[in-house]
């Protein structure tokens, strides 16, 4: 599904706080897996995340996305390429408040010219009923509980059916009983052909996922299983 | 499309801001069509008079003269083109707004572009005299009326204010009236006051025209204090357009910023879910653009009627088109910042990510 290969980022290159956030990763997810990113805050899995979801260029080293080499994309192919094959569950859930459920998880279609507002619509509800959030459809998020929330970004992520997910902290401000919801959710994309790639702190998350790789000072330590 | 309709939502969902927006725009609009207007009859009146009509001229005081002498006086002065002499109103010492101007033949064609004429009714019982718009009431087009055993007929309505009197000098054929906003000519508050053109002779025709009974003063035109008066009279309203019309275009920016800013976030969503950095742009002057069309008519409609109050015509095709100017300008420096700060930080798509 992707490779990354000797992947590296510095920030602020040339300058005295120049900043090594990655120093040559290497990295395969296959179709179907799902990936645990472990690492201690400033090891570099953020900005690996960056680079997975097409967000960020790598200085060095080269990415293929799906058999395609994203590596040196232009901005607005990169802009169709997170369009059309990656799912994003941000830290905060990023959902616009003042939108409901429904135009949240709409949002990734209205910059898709293939399909028609109606069209739009249908999917969101078809999505919303898949995550259990229908009968919040019309309700705005602001109004909604901290899983339903999630369950909606999840649907926004899925709802132009991407190859891959990439979750940053999606659990983090979640208890124990919603976590695993939502794990159960992820998780189960990966049953369609779905990768899933999500970057965490707790241990129990990672484990509920196929494979996790470690990330320290800029490069993968460790892998397991 | 998509965006429109995504432009237009986002108006609608934040309705306390975008009514902010257009009330300023529309203050914003009014304003600039007031000191454009009055700023550039202060600045055409100052051209004209400075380049052709009243350099050195002499104005001729008395108490009471005969036509046949008036005349003799006039006969004096250069018969140049577009100017040959004024009556004015003199009160205490003062010269009044009240005053019939006396101008060549031939400024009709001039005349014509400024004023509502009616050339027909020009005829030979009458001497035919354009009225301020502020005096229409009472002398309305058609209407005659007598000032000093003359009978005049108004054939024509100029557009006049504050800076008017100037340019309805220009705009005279035989005889043009205009007055202030308060006194309109009678048989007693016309003819103290003979203005004559000099053609650069004025210390000639001071002296041709001295020592005649029933005069009581010669003076050279002050062109420089004259612009003095004419910007007094308008400084006031000016400046309070002016200052009105900072206060809205600062606060109009500021908005634009503060909305900017609350949406910065949805935007950055946005750009994770796929939309391109031009989405953003058009998206947001979209959103402008939507806000400028409503506010239009409203400020067309308000500053159309702030013209009819204050009897100064401030809705002029290019006071018009350079208040919508300006206000797109506005609104564009605000486009322009966030396609700037999308296009060029690389940092930004990962804040959305970090939160």
């Amino acid at each position: 599904m992707l490779t990354l290969r000797n992947i590296s980022r510095t920030y602020n290159k040339g300058s005295d706080d120049a900043v090594e956030a990655l120093k040559g990763v290497s990295l395969k997810v296959r179709k179907g897996e799902s990936l645990a990113v472990m690492g201690v805050s400033g090891s570099g899995k953020s900005t690996l995340l960056h680079i997975i979801g097409c967000l960020d260029h790598a200085d060095e080293g080269t990415y293929e996305l799906d058999g395609e080499d994203v590596t040196r994309k232009l901005s607005d192919q990169l802009s169709r390429i997170r369009n059309e094959k990656i799912g994003f569950v941000l830290q905060d859930y990023g959902l616009i408040p003042d939108k409901t459920a429904l135009e949240n998880i709409m949002f990734p279609l209205a910059f898709s010219n293939k399909v028609s507002y109606r069209e739009m619509k249908q999917r969101a509800l078809k999505v919303a009923e898949r995550m259990g959030i229908a009968s919040l459809a019309g309700k705005r998020v602001s109004k909604l509980s901290g899983g339903q929330q999630q369950r909606v970004a999840v649907a926004r992520a899925i709802v132009n059916e991407p190859e891959l997910i990439l979750a940053d902290e999606p659990t983090a401000a979640l208890d124990r009983k919603t976590s695993d919801g939502i794990m159960d959710v992820l998780l189960s994309l990966t049953k369609e052909g779905r990768s899933v790639i999500i970057v965490t702190h707790d241990k129990r998350i990672a484990d509920m996922c196929g494979r996790t790789v470690y990330i320290s000072d800029g490069l993968i330590t460790e892998e397991e299983p | 499309m998509k965006l429109f309709w995504r432009a237009l939502h986002e108006l609608r969902s934040s309705r306390f801001s975008t009514a902010l927006i257009i009330a300023e725009l529309i203050f914003s609009i009014v304003c600039y069509q007031l000191c454009f207007s009055l700023t550039s009859d202060y600045l055409s009146m100052r051209s004209f008079m400075r380049e052709r009509f009243l350099y050195n001229s002499v104005k001729v005081y008395y108490d009471e003269l005969e036509d046949a002498v008036i005349q003799d006086i006039l006969s004096a002065a250069v018969p140049e083109q577009y100017f040959t002499a004024r009556h004015y109103l003199v009160e205490s010492g003062e010269e009044k707004g009240t005053f019939i101007t006396c101008c060549s033949d031939g400024m009709f064609d001039i005349a014509a572009e400024l004023a509502d004429i009616r050339l027909d009714l020009d005829g030979e019982r009458a001497i035919p005299c354009f009225v301020p718009r502020l005096l229409e009431d009472r002398h309305p087009l058609g209407s005659e009326f007598m000032t000093s055993s003359r009978k005049y007929r108004v054939c024509g309505i100029v557009p006049n204010d504050i800076l008017f009197y100037l340019s309805s000098a220009n705009t005279g054929s035989a005889y043009i009236l205009t007055s202030d906003r308060y006194k309109a000519p009678t048989a007693k508050n016309v003819g103290s006051c003979l203005f004559m053109k000099s053609g650069g002779r004025a210390d000639e025709l001071k002296a041709a025209v001295s020592g005649r009974e029933g005069i009581t003063g010669l003076e050279v035109f002050d062109i420089d204090k004259a612009l003095k008066n004419e910007f007094a009279a308008a400084s006031g309203i000016l400046m309070i357009g002016g200052w009105i019309a900072v206060i809205s275009t600062v606060g109009l920016l500021a908005n634009n910023y503060l909305t900017y800013r609350k949406n910065e976030r949805s935007y950055l969503v946005m750009l994770c879910v796929g939309a391109k950095k031009r989405d953003i742009t058009v998206l947001y002057l979209l959103r402008m653009l939507l806000c400028i069309a409503v506010s239009l008519p409203i400020a067309l409609t308000a500053s159309a009627i702030f013209s009819r109050v204050q009897k100064i015509s401030i809705t002029g095709a290019a006071s018009i088109a350079f208040a919508v100017g300006a206000a797109l300008v506005i609104e564009l420096i605000s486009v322009v910042f966030i396609a700037v700060r999308f296009a060029g930080s690389k940092a930004i798509l990962p804040r959305a990510v970090d939160g």
